[in-house]
């Protein structure tokens, strides 16, 4: 079996270091069906002193395109991202990992998206968001889309 | 099952995925580690949990990077600590560097902190490593005479 990750895997990212300052992030939805885990990486670049990052989670839907949009993970004082003991400096990074089984299937959720903001906005805050879909139940070679030629380009180095 | 991990790429070890670094803590964290000859005076400061993660994370360090680590003041528990005021305030002093558009960066940790919104100083102390900081604005190419 290929183990090449883009045969397995899909990404999404948002932020490439976007000021979240007074405001969130979030990126694409990325479904879910026939794959079997998510991760949501997380990293803050130039940050400011007196802010915190408020926000980091998952999110699910009933469809790509946000319908019935609730929290898969949690962003709060103890809970799964603990605001209590927030990330607040350059570097320092929050990985949050979730499995097609902890999705609202009553709900009918199938779409994952990850979300990371900051509410102070003393300073700019810049926060990279990376989505990660993976454990495709049907590898196959280019999951990410068909290649366009300079826009979405696969390459390694047999090419 | 949903995991959370926090951190700072400052305690990975270079060229060691982070997810990859966070099993190998767990694993270590799990085991007995009273044999390791490794000693740091912050470590006198951590309660029990916090001393066994970071001594996990030690001993991580050194299967990486063949030592043990030689400063662990940006590592979580080491700022969750300072936060707490269970660990005293860093006495070591270095130069924070603000660049043109109003970054500062620490020297010491390279971290970047950015300017504020309301145009008050930075503050005098970097909350990442935990030294004290002499402001110095860095001149403009132009304006430095060899």
């Amino acid at each position: 079996m290929s183990m090449r990750l883009t045969e397995h895997a899909v990404f999404d990212i948002d932020g490439s270091g976007s000021d979240v300052g007074g405001t969130t992030i979030s990126t694409a939805y990325r479904s879910m069906e026939d794959f079997a885990r998510v991760m949501a990486y997380i990293e803050l670049g130039t940050w400011n002193a007196t802010d915190d990052l408020d926000h980091g989670r998952l999110e699910a839907a009933q469809d790509t395109s946000g319908t019935g949009l609730g929290e898969l993970t949690s962003d709060a004082a103890a809970g799964n991202y603990d605001t209590d003991n927030p990330l607040d400096a350059d570097g320092d990074f929050l990985i949050i990992e979730a499995r097609a089984e902890d999705l609202d299937v009553e709900g009918s959720d199938v779409a994952v998206r990850a979300t990371a903001g900051e509410d102070g906005n003393s300073g700019v805050d810049n926060v990279t968001v990376v989505l990660v879909t993976y454990g495709s139940s049907y590898p196959q070679k280019e999951l990410q889309g068909a290649p366009v030629t300079g826009s979405k380009v696969y390459a390694d180095p047999s090419t | 099952m949903i995991t959370v991990i926090k951190g700072n790429k400052r305690e990975v070890p270079p060229m060691l995925p982070p997810l990859v670094w966070w099993e190998q803590v767990m694993e270590a964290e799990a085991s007995d580690l009273s044999w390791m000859l490794w000693y740091d005076p912050l470590l006198e400061y951590l309660p029990p949990d916090d001393l066994q993660r970071v001594r996990a994370k030690a001993r991580v360090w050194l299967l990486a990077m063949g030592e043990y680590p030689r400063d662990i003041n940006c590592w979580w528990e080491i700022r969750q600590g300072r936060k707490a005021r269970i660990i005293p305030l860093r006495d070591k002093g270095t130069v924070g560097a603000i660049q043109d558009d109003g970054v500062l960066i620490c020297q010491e940790c390279k971290a970047r902190w950015s300017a504020q919104h309301d145009g008050s100083d930075h503050a005098n102390r970097c909350k990442l490593c935990g030294c004290w900081w002499i402001h110095q604005v860095q001149p403009r190419p132009e304006e430095v005479r060899i």
